[in-house]
C-alpha cells in the first residue's frame, strides 16, 4: 500500500488575487513506503510547494494529499465527499499536528530554524512537542545526535557558536529526533563544501537504510544520480513523469525536462554526438567510461 | 615571469588567540590580469584569507601591498577604490531597492554626474545581461541573477582587481554555470583585470590561470590547475576532488594515452577524442 | 510568493506614475482631513461616506488589490473589538438610549456611533497607506522623504543617512517576511503551532520565531555593512543621485484636485465646529434628519 499520495493535486497561490498563479496542476502519484525518491525541476517548478502539502502546511486547493491516514485539502467538495465516505471531521482537515510527528521536513538552509541556548534542548524541542515526556524526549534526542555524529561535548554548547556544517546536523537531528516514518530534505547540500556535502549525504543514506522514506528537494544531480531510487520530474507545475535515474539521465529527451544534467553523462552524450567509434549506451559509470575510450584508442 | 605585480602577500599570520592560529604564515603573489583561484576545505582558512586581502580583519602579523601599497587604516580608503568584491550571500549585498538602484549605489558614493551614471548603468546590465530587469526588484530575481547584478555594480567602477569570496556557493547549478561563463567573458573582454575567486569549486578552479590551495592554514600549492591537480590520491588527503576532465586525462595517461593540457573543458575533451 | 500587504505591484497606471513627493504629500493631506470633525454624527458620516468613495476609485485606478486589503483588516478584529467594548459598552451616558436594562444599566447609540466612526476612520487611514506602498516604490518613497527632509540639511541633520536606512528597511522588509515565513514552517513541522494556546503559550512559541530571526537579521546587517563599506560607501561623502524626481502636468492637476478637495473639508469642518445652526443649514441642504 502507499505511503503518500497526490491525488488530482493543485496548487494555486493567492487563489483570489489578481495576480495569482498555478504552482501544481493536477498531480497523480503515489510514494511507497521505503522509497528513496527526488523530486526535480528548475527553480519555480512547483517541488517546494508540492513538499509543503504532505504535512499540511499548505492545502491543496483542489484535490488532495493522502499520508497515511491524513488527508490533507482544502477543496470544498473533496472535504465533504472525504466526510462522507470515511467519516471524517472538519478538524481532521485542522489539525495536522499528529501528523507532523510522522512526516519530518527538514528545510533549506535548516540552520535559520535554531532557537534554543544549548544543542540539546534544541533537539529535544521537537519531541517534546510531540508529546514526549522529558526523559525519553532525552534519550531520542541523544540518539539523533549521536546518528548525525555530534558528540556529547556540544550538548551543552550554544548552537549559535558552530560551524555552518554541525549548524545543519544538529537542525537535521533536531527533525528526526521524533523519529517520523517521512523525512523530507529541501535542497539538503546547498551552500556546504565537499566534505560537508559528503556528510549530509551518507547520513541520508544511513536514516533510508533504517527504514526511512527519504523525499529530497534537489537541484544537484549527482546527488541524485548516485543516492535516490526514484526521480519525480516537475515542470511548469506540472509532473512529467517518474522514473529511476540512470533511465532519466540517459533519457533521449533529457533537454525538454529543463535539467541539469550531471557532468558524467553531458561529457556521455558530447561523446555520442561527436560519433564515438563505441557503443556507449549503457555505460552508467566513469570507470566503464574511460576504459571504453582507452579501447577506442587501440 | 616579467609580469607587474597587483597584490603581494607576505608572512600573513592570522589568529584571535596566540597560539592558535588560523594563517600560519602565508605568502604568495598575484600578477596583473591573472585569475587566480583560491581553494581549501572549511576551516582552511580562505575564508579569513578573503577577509585579510579586504581588509575586514587585520592581519596579526604580515603585510598585504596591493600595487606596491601597504594595507592599513590609512591606506583602505584609497585601496577600496582599487577592488571590488563579491560576496557570498546574493540577498546580503543587494542594497537597491531594484536592479539599476543597485549597480547604481557605487557609481552615487563616487559622486558620478547623473547623466553619465544613467548610461553607465545600462552599459553593464547589459554585460551581464540584466537589462531587461532594470526595474526588477530583488525578491523577484533568482540567486544568480542578483550576483550578476553585483558583478555590474562592481565592473561598472572600472576596477583593476575583482575579488569572488565563494560567490557561487549559495546557488543553484545554472547559477553556478552562469557565474562561472560570465567570469570568463569578463576576463576575455579584459584581459588588464585581475580575478581572485575563493570557491570550493574544483571545476571553476580548473578553468582559472592559477590555483592556491590553503590547508591547515598554509600554502599548499601554488600552481597552473594542470599541475596543482595532479596527484589525485594526496587531493584526497586535504578532502579535495579533482576535476572531472582531469579525472580522464590522468586515467589515459596510465595507458600512455596524453592529453594536451591546453584542453579543460568536456566540450574540448570530447572533441579531441572523437577527432 | 506570499502576496503582502501593501507590497509593490508592478502596473503602470496613473497612480503608480505619480510624483511619489505628491503622493506622499496627498497621503497626510488626507488623512489630516479624515480626523477632522464634522459637527454631528449625520455630517460626519456623509463626509466620511464621500471620502471612502473618492478613496476606493483611487484605488480601483490604482489597481490596488482589494482582497489584501481586506485581509488585512482581518488582523485588526482584535482591536476593532476592544473598541467596541470601551466606547459602547462602558460610557454611562450619552444622549440617545438604545436599551435601558433593569438595574438601571443603560446602552446608548453614541457609543456604537462612536465606535463605528473610528473604525472607519482606521479603515481609511489603512486604505491610504497601502495605496502609497502598493503604487510607490520603497526607493521612491525615500526620494521623496529625502526631498521633504531636505531643508533640515541647513541644520546639520543627516538626511542622506536617514533617508539611505529609511530605504534599506523597506528594501530588506520582504526579504524578512519570506524569512520569517520559512522560519515558522520549519518550527510548524517541529509541533509549534503558533495560532493555538493562550498567552504563555502564544508567547513560548512566538520565540521559536523571534530568536531565529533576530539572529539572521544580525548576520544580515553585519554582511550588508561589509558590502556597502567594500562598495566605497562613506555616510560624510557628498554622492550623487541616479535619480531625480520630475514633476510633470499630470502632478500639477492632481494636486490642484487633491487641494480643492481638502480646501472644502476643511472649510466644512471649521465652519461646522464654530458657526451656530451650521449643522441645520447642511441637514436642511441635504434633506436628512439629524440624529
Amino acid at each position: 500500500m502507499s505511503l503518500i499520495s497526490f491525488s488530482h493535486l493543485s496548487f494555486i497561490y493567492n487563489k483570489k488575487d489578481p495576480n495569482h498563479y498555478d504552482a501544481l496542476s493536477d498531480i497523480n502519484f503515489e510514494i511507497e513506503k521505503g522509497d528513496f525518491i527526488a523530486l526535480v525541476g528548475k527553480t519555480g517548478s512547483g517541488k517546494s510547494t508540492l513538499i509543503q502539502t504532505i504535512n499540511g502546511l499548505l492545502k491543496p486547493t483542489s484535490g488532495f494529499t493522502k499520508v497515511l491516514d491524513y488527508y490533507v485539502s482544502s477543496d470544498k467538495n473533496v472535504i465533504k465527499k472525504l466526510k462522507k465516505e470515511k467519516g471524517l471531521k472538519n478538524k481532521d482537515f485542522k489539525d495536522y499536528s499528529k501528523l507532523r510527528k510522522e512526516v519530518g521536513i527538514v528545510f533549506q538552509f535548516p540552520e535559520y530554524q535554531l532557537f534554543a541556548e544549548t544543542v540539546l534542548k534544541d533537539v529535544m524541542f521537537g519531541p517534546k512537542n510531540f508529546g514526549m515526556k522529558e526523559e525519553e524526549a532525552k534519550n531520542k534526542a541523544i540518539q539523533a545526535l549521536n546518528e548525525v555524529g555530534i558528540d556529547e561535548s556540544y550538548y551543552s554548547r550554544s548552537p549559535f557558536e558552530l560551524s555552518g556544517g554541525e549548524k545543519r546536523r544538529v537542525a537535521i537531528a533536531g527533525i528526526i529526533a521524533s523519529s517520523p516514518q517521512i523525512l523530507i530534505l529541501d535542497e539538503p547540500t546547498v551552500g556546504l563544501d565537499p566534505n560537508g556535502k559528503r556528510e549530509i549525504l551518507s547520513l541520508i543514506d544511513k536514516i533510508y537504510q533504517n527504514g526511512t522514506t527519504i523525499i529530497i528537494v534537489t537541484h544537484d544531480m549527482d546527488l541524485v544520480m548516485n543516492h535516490a531510487k526514484k526521480a519525480a520530474i516537475l515542470k511548469d507545475s506540472k509532473l512529467l513523469k517518474i522514473t529511476t535515474p540512470s533511465e532519466l539521465f540517459n533519457s533521449d529527451n533529457i533537454e525538454d525536462y529543463s535539467l541539469e544534467i550531471p557532468t558524467f553523462y553531458k561529457f556521455k552524450n558530447l561523446l555520442k554526438e561527436k560519433h564515438f567509434s563505441l557503443n556507449i549506451d549503457d555505460i552508467n559509470d566513469l570507470p566503464s567510461l574511460v576504459e571504453k575510450i582507452k579501447e577506442s584508442y587501440k | 615571469m616579467n609580469k607587474e605585480k597587483i597584490i603581494e602577500v607576505k608572512d600573513l599570520i592570522f589568529g584571535y588567540e596566540k597560539d592558535n592560529t588560523i594563517l600560519k604564515c602565508v605568502s604568495f603573489d598575484i600578477f596583473k590580469g591573472e585569475y587566480v583561484t583560491l581553494i581549501g576545505h572549511n576551516g582552511s582558512g580562505k575564508s579569513t584569507l578573503a577577509k585579510l586581502l579586504s581588509y575586514i580583519l587585520e592581519p596579526s602579523s604580515g603585510k598585504v601591498y596591493i600595487e606596491g601599497i601597504e594595507l592599513n587604516d590609512k591606506s583602505i580608503k584609497d585601496i577600496r577604490s582599487k577592488i571590488g568584491i563579491v560576496f557570498q550571500n546574493p540577498d546580503n549585498q543587494f542594497i537597491g531597492s531594484t536592479v539599476e538602484d543597485d549597480i547604481a549605489f557605487g557609481l552615487e558614493n563616487r559622486n558620478i554626474k547623473q547623466d553619465i551614471m544613467k548610461k553607465t548603468v545600462l552599459e553593464f546590465a547589459k554585460k551581464v545581461g540584466m537589462d531587461k530587469f532594470l526595474k526588477k526588484e530583488p525578491e523577484e530575481l533568482s540567486g544568480g541573477q542578483k550576483q550578476r547584478v553585483a558583478i555590474a555594480g562592481i565592473l561598472a567602477l572600472n576596477l583593476k582587481i575583482i575579488i569572488f569570496d565563494e560567490a557561487t556557493s549559495m546557488l543553484d547549478p545554472e547559477g553556478v554555470e552562469e557565474i562561472r561563463k560570465l567570469i570568463l567573458d569578463m576576463k576575455k573582454e579584459n584581459p588588464e583585470l585581475t580575478v581572485i575567486s575563493i570557491t570550493h569549486d574544483i571545476e571553476e578552479a580548473y578553468l582559472s590561470d592559477r590555483v592556491i590551495i590553503l590547508n591547515d592554514g598554509k600554502v599548499y600549492k601554488n600552481d597552473i590547475p594542470e599541475n596543482v591537480f595532479k596527484d589525485e590520491e594526496e587531493m584526497r588527503k586535504i578532502d579535495l576532488d579533482i576535476p572531472f576532465v582531469l579525472k580522464i586525462k590522468n586515467e589515459l595517461k596510465k595507458n600512455d594515452i596524453e592529453i594536451p593540457s591546453s584542453i579543460r573543458t568536456i566540450e574540448e575533451l570530447s572533441e579531441y577524442i572523437c577527432r | 510568493m506570499t502576496n503582502v500587504l501593501g507590497r509593490y505591484t508592478p502596473y503602470n497606471t496613473i497612480i503608480h506614475r505619480l510624483d511619489p513627493r505628491f503622493k506622499l504629500f496627498s497621503l497626510i493631506l488626507l488623512m489630516v482631513v479624515v480626523f477632522l470633525p464634522y459637527g454631528n454624527y449625520t455630517n460626519r458620516f456623509i463626509i466620511l461616506g464621500l471620502t471612502t468613495i473618492f478613496i476606493a476609485l483611487i484605488m480601483i485606478i490604482g489597481r490596488v488589490s482589494f482582497s489584501s486589503f481586506f485581509k488585512s483588516l482581518k488582523s485588526m478584529w482584535m482591536m476593532f473589538i476592544f473598541l467596541l467594548i470601551f466606547m459602547f459598552f462602558l460610557p454611562t451616558n450619552g444622549q440617545y438610549i438604545l436599551h435601558q436594562f433593569e438595574n438601571g444599566y443603560t446602552l446608548y447609540y453614541d457609543g456604537l456611533l462612536q465606535v463605528g466612526h473610528i473604525i472607519l476612520r482606521l479603515i481609511l487611514m489603512i486604505a491610504l497607506t497601502i495605496i502609497l506602498t502598493s503604487t510607490t516604490q520603497s526607493m521612491d518613497i525615500t526620494y521623496a522623504l529625502e526631498w521633504y527632509l531636505a531643508p533640515l540639511k541647513l541644520f546639520k541633520f543627516p538626511t542622506q543617512i536617514v533617508s539611505l536606512t529609511i530605504s534599506l528597511a523597506l528594501r530588506f522588509i520582504p526579504t524578512l517576511l519570506n524569512e520569517s515565513q520559512r522560519i515558522m514552517n520549519a518550527q510548524k513541522s517541529r509541533g509549534v503551532e503558533y495560532n493555538r494556546g493562550f498567552l504563555m503559550a502564544k508567547i513560548r512559541s512566538i520565540t521559536t520565531l523571534i530568536i531565529p530571526l533576530l539572529v539572521s537579521c544580525f548576520s544580515r546587517s553585519d554582511e550588508l555593512a561589509i558590502a556597502m563599506e567594500a562598495r566605497g560607501y562613506n555616510p560624510y561623502n557628498k554622492r550623487s543621485k541616479y535619480k531625480t524626481l520630475k514633476f510633470s502636468y499630470r502632478d500639477l492637476f492632481s494636486i490642484i484636485l487633491i487641494l480643492l478637495i481638502a480646501a472644502f473639508l476643511i472649510t466644512f469642518s471649521i465652519l461646522s465646529q464654530n458657526l451656530a445652526g451650521f449643522d441645520d443649514i447642511i441637514n436642511y441642504i441635504w434633506k436628512i434628519p439629524t440624529i
